[in-house]
């Protein structure tokens, strides 16, 4: 069995950098896969003003919400951030920046990592997306024998409340 | 460590970083009224007069808001406001004054300097302090 630092070596993930502008310390980790950032710069709804939700772009929600994770006083930032995905026995969580689903599990205490993504658009469009996007965390993780890093449990347990 | 390859200009690094920040200080503040049993997103509709689904839009950033519906979200949750506008320059240069210190805590980075302070609260304010 993989751990989490092994995935980072052999770059299977990535620690999700938050950029410089933003001057707050990051408090706690995300990881994403390649695969997902190669996807955020290629989604052209992602960039696309006529997307735009409160005059920011797809991007720049995703932006703000991945930085927030990280860098928040509290996680999830809002409560509806993220959800865990039935059956909730897999343990997979998607995370939900405005009109954008990311799909992946938690592998600790106020951590995520994020595996694949989709527009809710495309999730309502196919309903059987948000479970094929599930299938696809839970391979990623057999694939790549992660199996034990994944933590079960519900939105207090996962992401405590500070006492 | 590794981030998207598309890069915000400096010009939206600003707008990103403010709107989110505005959000973000509100969705707390609700956090905390709403953990107390002192607010809910229906009970802030009803004291703006407005949907309870507009409230769960601005909170949740899907609106750009005026400076008028900002004020009208703090005053609907009983928070103060405070705003600083800094010259980065100049924050960089007074840095190392210790009285100073306690307002630039993450300026010191290798980090632009944060575009809000953090103003600490002080146990003699009646009202929860909202920085925007």
């Amino acid at each position: 069995m993989a751990t989490v630092s092994d995935a980072l070596d052999g770059g299977i993930i990535v620690v999700f950098e938050v950029p410089a502008w933003d001057s707050r310390l990051p408090l706690r980790p995300l990881w994403v896969t390649p695969d997902l950032l190669s996807w955020v710069d290629a989604k052209p709804e992602l960039h696309d003003t006529a997307f735009a939700v409160g005059a920011r772009t797809l991007f720049e929600h995703l932006l703000t919400m991945f930085c927030d994770f990280r860098c928040a006083d509290h996680c999830p930032p809002h409560a509806g951030d993220l959800k865990r995905m039935t059956p909730t026995k897999h343990g997979i969580w998607k995370m939900h920046p405005p009109q954008l689903r990311i799909y992946g599990w938690c592998p600790g205490q106020h951590q995520f990592i994020g595996v694949t993504a989709a527009l809710e658009s495309e999730t309502k469009a196919d309903r059987k997306l948000n479970d094929k996007k599930l299938n696809e965390v839970r391979d990623f993780i057999k694939k790549h024998r992660l199996e034990r890093t994944v933590l079960r449990g519900d939105i207090l347990a996962v992401f405590p409340h500070p006492a | 460590m590794q981030s998207f390859r598309t890069q915000l200009d400096d010009r939206r690094q600003v707008f990103v970083l403010l709107a989110g920040e505005i959000e973000r200080q509100l969705r707390e503040a609700y956090d905390r009224k709403f953990r107390a049993g002192l607010a809910t997103q229906s009970s802030l509709a009803d004291k703006l007069g407005i949907n309870r689904s507009a409230v769960h839009h601005r909170l949740m950033g899907h609106t750009n808001m005026t400076i008028e519906t900002i004020a009208d979200m703090v005053w609907a949750l009983d928070q103060a406001i405070s705003v600083k506008i800094s010259d980065p320059a100049i924050i960089n240069g007074i840095n190392h004054s210790s009285q100073v210190k306690s307002l630039t805590t993450t300026v010191g980075s290798s980090k632009k300097p944060a575009l809000i302070s953090a103003i600490p609260q002080t146990a003699t304010v009646q009202k929860e302090k909202v920085d925007v």
